[in-house]
């Protein structure tokens, strides 16, 4: 059994599945959030003047707007730690691959150059062995007395002329043996030089990208809903007020969930600790017993917060170039600067912008022979192609971009996108969404079609309100006077 | 929203799900093909999204790396390409022939409005041919492999 050689360099960590996941999982909480936000509103908005009046009405209407607040920044804040998890999760699947199609080439011309030098050396030991035979043949020849007839001393000069001739001969061969072994060595030395440095680029990029995502993501704190530390007199207004329970029995769940959801999040709780809790918040809600008397679970460790521990799972700490490898002093600093960053503490920011920067530079100079040109979608390179290889061109109608994307949308599905921008509702809020198109489906409903340029996508409550629309929860609008079902949406985008 | 796995390019322009719509997915995909004029529309390519992404949060200047693509001037003359990452830490672009064509130098040049590409006559493929290889990518990954496949030598890693 071999053993494969110390490439010296690393392909970068992490599961960009579990970023992927984390980030769909953040884009849900934040989901529900807002979801949160919007039946408060509802309630709110349903729950004024002839409905509930008096003092808890009032005390109740001024702290929705501070849970609601509340609600509204944390569905924020997740979203934006979705988009710089989706980003990261993308960009570190990428460069996974190729790094380590970048290490097994590594390997590969590394087990060739080891072949290569024994091929070096044993040409390197017939050279030796040439040189001793052509010193030899020469000596034979400075130490020759003739002896005997005219005739036998000439066969004997003549033979020993050819033996040096022979071994002069041997040694010239043996001399280009050698020196294609040492090229081909040579050739194999460069190689993995440039693999290795082609490693170290991707593995410095990884770093980059996990810097930036934990630039993004630092900042970030879901905060809990401020039910369970609410002022009392909130929450002892809404535990004594039997009307509004008894009104919104509706409201018990998602407020119970969210609490214990924020708190488990908060703490990094398991699972039947969330349920328990939840459970409890359930029971003094319907047994109109005061929040703040509810005792949630508390850690059973202590550790960081949640998106920090994301990140510590697949940063990419510890995988630096262990030896072998081509060394840069400006590379060497940035990731540093980018690993304590990417471990955390207090100039976190700051450390990786450092870092981000210097590796930037030291990417930069590095790549300059190389071909890490910057991508830009739709721009012709020169060869009727942008940078990723794809096909450009200038066909089109001339319309504008929204329009051409409907146009686009109309020609691929067949169904007539109507650039008509009209409020849709769905049934559980008194929140609208306009589209930029309608599209009549087969069944006779309609498709909402967005249209987003450049690198605009949906905000959160676009996302939100599409993510709730489905055939069994439709939301409505009025079209040519006719109220019409949208019962999905597809989203487009243009350069 | 629905959820899909592929995204389809209009004119390396206009991106958007590669859903069912009315039908089936391949459905769709052969629809796309099928626009292609080489006047109002070009080109199309398939793409895989990055799992549970919607495609207005791709970031169309790093994505996709890999794809299949097409572009042409008629349903009797097109071009197929196929981006994918290789075995040396980069990626590899190849044009796509015709099952048996035979290697030469690239004689024929299919244009279309801002571009053009120069290929072998094994290389000129019809819309039928197209979608073949558009429902084999959607479905593997990858075009059958009794395709010819022709380098392309432009830069590819990115």
């Amino acid at each position: 059994m071999s053993i494969p050689p110390d490439p010296g360099v690393s392909a970068p960590t992490g599961d960009p599945d579990s970023l992927l996941a984390a980030a769909s999982w953040h884009e849900n909480l934040s989901g529900f959030f807002e979801n949160t936000v919007t039946t408060l509103e509802f309630t709110a908005g349903s729950l004024t003047g002839e409905n509930w009046s008096g003092e808890a009405a009032s005390s109740y209407q001024s702290l929705t707007g501070l849970v609601v607040g509340h609600f509204r920044h944390a569905a924020m804040t997740a979203s934006a730690a979705a988009d710089a998890l989706r980003r990261y999760g993308t960009k570190l699947l990428q460069l996974q691959q190729e790094g380590v199609a970048a290490v097994n080439q590594v390997v590969h011309w590394m087990t060739l150059r080891a072949a290569d030098q024994k091929k070096l050396e044993k040409a390197q030991a017939d050279v030796r062995t040439a040189q001793n035979a052509v010193s030899d043949a020469q000596a034979a020849i400075n130490s020759y007395v003739p002896h005997g007839g005219p005739g036998v001393v000439a066969t004997q000069v003549t033979a020993q002329a050819q033996k040096l001739s022979q071994a002069q001969g041997a040694l010239q061969t043996a001399q280009t043996a050698e020196r294609a072994a040492q090229k081909a060595v040579d050739h194999d030395d460069a190689q993995v030089h440039s693999w290795q440095t082609k490693a170290r680029l991707i593995w410095h990029e990884a770093q980059n990208e996990a810097a930036l995502a934990t630039g993004s993501l630092q900042p970030l704190e879901v905060p809990p809903p401020p039910l369970a530390g609410a002022p009392a007199t909130f929450t002892n207004v809404l535990a004594d007020d039997a009307p509004f329970l008894a009104a919104n029995p509706q409201l018990t769940t998602p407020f119970a969930h969210a609490i214990a959801a924020a708190n488990a999040q908060k703490n990094h709780l398991s699972g039947s600790d969330e349920s328990n809790d939840e459970q409890s918040i359930l029971n003094a809600l319907n047994s109109g017993k005061n929040l703040n008397d509810v005792k949630l679970s508390v850690p059973h460790h202590s550790g960081g917060g949640l998106l920090s521990g994301i990140l510590a799972g697949v940063a990419v700490v510890g995988t630096e170039i262990v030896g072998g490898g081509p060394e840069d002093p400006a590379a060497d600093a940035a990731s540093a600067a980018e690993v304590a960053a990417i471990e955390g503490g207090s100039e976190v920011v700051e450390a990786a912008a450092a870092g981000a920067d210097a590796t930037d530079a030291a990417i930069e100079a590095d790549a300059a022979a190389g071909d890490s040109a910057a991508a830009r979608a739709g721009v012709d390179r020169g060869d009727g192609r942008d940078a990723l290889g794809r096909f450009t061109g200038t066909g089109g109608y001339g319309a504008d971009a929204e329009a051409q994307g409907l146009q686009d949308y109309t020609d691929l599905t067949g169904r007539e996108a109507i650039p008509d921008r009209v409020q849709a509702k769905l049934p559980d809020g008194p929140q609208g969404r306009y589209y930029d198109g309608l599209a009549l489906k087969p069944d006779g409903t309609y498709e909402g079609v967005e249209v987003k340029s450049g690198t605009a996508s949906r905000d959160l409550p676009q996302r939100t309100f599409d993510n709730k629309v489905s055939p069994s929860n439709p939301a409505t609008a009025r079209l040519g006077g006719q109220e019409i079902k949208i019962t999905s949406v597809r989203v487009i985008t243009v350069p | 929203m629905p959820n899909a796995s592929h995204a389809i390019t209009i004119d390396g322009r206009t991106s958007m799900e590669a859903a069912a719509y009315d039908s089936t997915v391949e459905a769709t995909i052969e629809r796309a093909v099928r626009m292609i004029d080489g006047d109002r529309h070009f080109a199309v390519s398939l793409w895989a999204l990055p799992r549970g992404t919607p495609v207005d949060l791709v970031n169309r200047d790093e994505w996709p790396q890999e794809y299949i693509q097409a572009a042409g001037e008629g349903q009797r003359r097109l071009t197929v390409e196929v981006r994918r990452r290789d075995d040396a830490g980069g990626y590899e672009q190849f044009v796509v022939g015709r099952p048996g064509a035979t290697p030469e130098a690239p004689a024929e040049t299919i244009s279309w409005p801002g571009g053009n590409s120069a290929v072998t006559p094994g290389e000129v493929l019809t819309a039928d041919e197209v979608v073949d290889l558009f429902t084999a990518y959607y479905g593997t990954g990858a075009v059958p492999a009794e395709f010819s496949h022709r380098p392309l030598t432009a830069p590819t890693r990115q």
